[in-house]
């Protein structure tokens, strides 16, 4: 897993939502996996339907192994 | 979680306790800090999951009672150490008493952990156990010996933050798993596939625990002692230009003597997190974490029904 070019991607897609939409073959995002760029686009979607409103920083509890 | 288990499982616990012949004060405070940090409902919850990953491979837990106590004391020494390092959750027993005796307290429980693990009857299981445990110990202390070491470097990437993670979160949710399935009599396969599991579980957990951290400032001191958390990483990894110098002021106030951040810095702060897509990433690298997690479930040979008891664990993990 690249986790530089996944945080990269995310980081482009918050800025410019539509820039990154489809994953080409040279696109810079090459290197992200089918599955992790499925999951990128379905995670923006849920905050796109949602309105953002998962995007508010909350305190939620402690994580179960935390 | 499985009340008459809760029950079973503190009975066993008890009774190992009173064979070790311990002082009245001791084991009150052990007594006291098992559980201190668990929601109703979801006590004794390392004992729980090495009991349900050898439950998965056998379908009894009994075979994994032993090692179950033996996780459960020796999560509780290691959080007790990791509290004591970082100065957190002044609110938990252990953080009550002077700090020799929390490092006495921790250290009596690691004991405990391995007194439990020798009970284990099958020498070739105690010895796969033991070596279990002594591994999960050492890649946590590891993990914890080089999470310090970042906290003093200006950058680390998310690869390195991950690779840390790794072994500090994932290594004991790791053993858990990975000894069940051993008791269970699981193939060397199986072993593999649980411990991928378990990894996953301390992954998703810490990631939740960092994002959920970063904005407290009145309870947590992690921004401020520069301690790599997933958000701080991936904002040093991705900004740029200004906001980049922006982010990179907030982290060396400290530095320059006030001991926490003012009002308008805090929101300068919140503002970054919201702008460029901290959530976000968090939630991706969890989801991440969170399928691999299914796709292992999906594909081991176990019961459907217990395949649904450890999607609820994964669930309560993200």
């Amino acid at each position: 897993m690249n986790y530089q070019k996944i945080a990269e991607m995310v980081h482009g897609l918050v800025k410019a939502p539509r820039s990154m939409s489809v994953q080409e073959p040279g696109s810079p995002w090459r290197e992200i996996k089918n599955h992790e760029f499925t999951i990128v686009q379905t995670v923006f979607s849920k905050y796109e339907v949602s309105g953002g409103a998962a995007l508010a920083v909350g305190v939620r509890p402690q994580s179960f192994w935390g | 979680m499985n009340f008459p288990l809760d029950e079973a499982i503190s009975i066993e616990i008890k009774e190992f306790l009173l064979r070790a012949h311990l002082s009245p004060e001791i084991l009150q405070i052990i007594n006291s800090s098992l559980n201190a940090d668990s929601k109703p409902g979801e006590l004794f919850k390392w004992a729980h999951l090495t009991l349900l990953s050898c439950e998965c491979v056998s379908g009894v837990y009994e075979p994994a009672l032993p090692a179950a106590i033996a996780m459960e004391l020796f999560a509780l020494a290691a959080d007790i150490f990791d509290d004591i390092q970082d100065q957190d959750n002044d609110e938990l027993p252990w953080r009550k008493i002077p700090e020799a005796n929390a490092l006495n307290l921790a250290t009596c429980l690691l004991m405990l952990s391995y007194e439990a693990v020798s009970t284990i009857p099958h020498s070739g299981l105690f010895r796969a156990v033991s070596q279990l445990l002594n591994r999960a110990g050492i890649c946590a202390s590891d993990g914890q010996y080089q999470e310090f070491l970042y906290d003093r470097r200006e950058k680390v990437s998310p690869e390195q933050y991950f690779e840390v993670v790794k072994k500090k979160s994932g290594s004991l949710t790791a053993c858990a798993c990975k000894i069940g399935a051993i008791l269970g009599g699981a193939s060397d396969e199986l072993v593999l596939q649980l411990g991928q599991l378990g990894t996953n579980l301390g992954i998703m957990s810490q990631i939740r625990n960092d994002l959920n951290d970063f904005l407290r400032f009145e309870e947590k001191s992690d921004f401020m002692n520069h301690k790599k958390t997933l958000p701080y990483v991936y904002l040093l990894s991705v900004l740029k230009g200004e906001t980049a110098d922006r982010f990179k002021h907030l982290t060396q106030i400290e530095g320059k003597g006030p001991h926490k951040l003012g009002r308008e810095e805090r929101d300068s702060l919140k503002q970054i997190v919201l702008d460029e897509g901290v959530v976000h990433y968090c939630t991706v690298m969890c989801e991440i974490f969170r399928q691999d997690s299914m796709e292992i479930i999906k594909a081991i040979p176990v019961l459907e029904k217990r395949k649904g008891m450890m999607i609820k664990i994964v669930e309560q993990s993200v």
